[in-house]
């Protein structure tokens, strides 16, 4: 009985909490007049003309509407919303050419600040650019090359995500499809072995953890672990290839300064797998100045400056160690961008790639870019 | 070791969730506007319609579009005199609407912005104090320029950019129609 009195108790406390905030007004149906369930539209999309001119006197130059992606989303509640994002890249897709991707599709839960869930088609939390990869969002009219040998960007799969905010500290925790490990390779490290959500091998999924401060004004510094058992897709977990991907990433803007750097390694298991690479990694890193407030103007005009190192077999085993430098190219990068509004960029990047082993290449790039 | 009885734990349950249910988007505003005006000892609130050519003027000056047909305002007084507004407004972050309440002295000029709700997963950080007081001071006739006289917020480009947009809207917006009184 003694249960029942706290029972009766604690339901009049509930029942009288909402009645007691000690307020004169009542704000009858404010709720609903401010949140309405609606469905809405983003995209972005980015244009780019690449130039590159080989030391031995070749020179390429393509045209290429690289991306075009819708965002589709509906937010039924507060709480409950789906998202979703649908990208055409290269314009036109026909054997083998060009690409349709759902790169997301999830149900999200937003409990609170605290805490939410996504389910569905996700996108693990690795460094900036997988997340955040809208063209007037990073410098280059192309991702950095780390974005696309060290971390497979942009790299999405089926599965869950907890995520929230936690004593100041963003935290992600996702739990989805993992990689194909007979497709990773000494030359692209993880990229051929994205599953892309299609009937994805998941008898052993990837668990990915990232945490992230913006406790200083002005500053991201961050910081996530991936690992998989990356089984082979036909064969199963006997030919697993068990591997972790660890990056840093740290964004900084004071003053007019901007400096981003990311730093990531991937950990091979079985390096037999792999032609013998036991380990990749690479890093780059942007400066850059923002010009507005000295030539008192209404956006952005940043020069910016990049160095990037990235070796996707820095370490071998059981074989030539020739390979170790052959995989290994550096690169330097100046470039200017215009966002005349924080949705629109145009871009333009002069650099040299110098691969440790082969021909030097310049690189020249003229690009457009745009969210919303 | 002693567990808690299932009994326990439903009475726990139960005092969590109306306690959530009790922060109505009202009561949590109006509990702001005490923090912000301690003296005051009269929060009026009122549900205004739109005034179609103050809406059309502060749309054009802030290149944006209201979200909402009605105007959620607060109306300060300590004694009979009127010492400061707040309005409640929503803009439209990525997929889901950000509610904030822009709070003035008597002269319009801006002297809290707060976050009432954020509801997604990215761009949280305009909910941060430091960000939102730069606003402080602002009348209508500032600029509002993003970049400028508004840091920019890494991660938060889109949400920084509608508040920043939003601020300059309601500024508009209160300063014609409680201009004209």
């Amino acid at each position: 009985m003694q249960q029942y009195k706290h029972l009766l108790l604690a339901t009049l406390l509930a029942v009288s909490i909402p009645f007691s905030g000690g307020y004169t007004q009542t704000f009858a149906g404010l709720d609903q007049l401010v949140f309405n369930p609606k469905t809405t539209i983003g995209g972005y999309g980015e244009m780019h003309y690449n130039q590159v001119s080989s030391e031995n006197g070749s020179t390429t130059g393509t045209l290429d509407f690289h991306r075009f992606v819708l965002f589709y989303s509906h937010a039924w509640t507060e709480k409950w919303s789906f998202k979703s994002e649908v990208e055409l890249e290269h314009n036109f897709v026909k054997s083998g050419q060009g690409e349709l991707e759902l790169e997301q599709a999830f149900v999200d839960y937003h409990h609170s600040d605290a805490f939410g869930i996504q389910t569905g088609v996700i996108l693990p939390s690795v460094g900036f650019i997988n997340e955040y990869h809208e063209p007037p969002l990073f410098f280059g009219v192309e991702r950095p090359d780390y974005a696309k040998y060290i971390i497979p960007t942009t790299w999405f799969g089926n599965g869950a995500a907890v995520y929230g905010t936690l004593l100041g500290v963003d935290y992600r925790v996702v739990l989805m499809e993992g990689l194909d490990g007979i497709k990773f390779s000494p030359g692209s490290g993880l990229r051929s072995g994205r599953q892309k959500g299609y009937k994805a091998e998941a008898t052993h999924p990837l668990v990915n953890l990232k945490l992230e401060s913006r406790a200083i004004d002005g500053m991201i510094v961050g910081g996530s672990f991936s690992h998989m058992e990356a089984p082979d897709t036909l064969q199963g977990i006997s030919s697993a290839n068990p591997t972790t991907l660890t990056e840093l990433h740290l964004n900084m803007e004071r003053s007019g300064f901007i400096v981003r750097g990311e730093f990531g390694q991937i950990h091979y298991g079985k390096p037999e797998l792999v032609s013998g690479v036991r380990s990749a990694r690479g890093y780059y890193l942007d400066l850059g100045y923002d010009f507005r407030e000295i030539f008192n103007l209404k956006g952005e005009l940043i020069p910016w400056f990049r160095y990037s190192d990235i070796n996707t077999a820095a370490v071998t085993e059981g074989v030539d160690a020739a390979i170790e430098a052959d995989h290994h190219n550096s690169q330097w990068m100046i470039g200017l961008q215009l966002k005349p509004i924080p949705q629109v960029v145009y871009k333009l990047d002069y650099g040299k790639f110098r691969p440790e082993n082969g021909t030097e290449s310049t690189l020249f790039n003229l690009g457009v870019g745009y969210m919303f | 070791m002693k567990y808690p009885k299932p009994i326990n734990l439903i009475v726990g349950l139960m005092l969590m969730i109306p306690m959530d249910l009790s922060a109505g988007i009202g009561e949590e505003t109006e509990a702001i506007l005490h923090q912000i005006f301690p003296g005051a000892d009269d929060f009026e609130f009122k549900t205004l319609e739109l005034d179609h050519q103050a809406k059309r003027q502060a749309e054009i000056a802030s290149r944006q579009a209201f979200q909402m047909e009605k105007i959620f305002l607060w109306e300060i007084r300590s004694g009979e005199e009127v010492i400061g507004f707040a309005v409640l407004d929503n803009v439209q972050g990525k997929v889901q609407p950000i509610t904030y309440v822009v709070v003035y002295d008597r002269k319009l000029a801006v002297v809290a912005v707060r976050i009432i709700r954020y509801r997604e997963q990215y761009g949280g950080a305009v909910q941060d104090p430091s960000w939102l007081d730069q606003f402080k001071g602002f009348k209508a006739d500032s600029k509002f320029l993003l970049g400028a006289d508004i840091d920019g917020i890494t991660g938060a480009t889109l949400s920084a950019n509608a508040l920043t947009r939003g601020v300059k809207r309601i500024s508009v917006y209160v300063s014609l129609l409680i201009g004209k009184d």
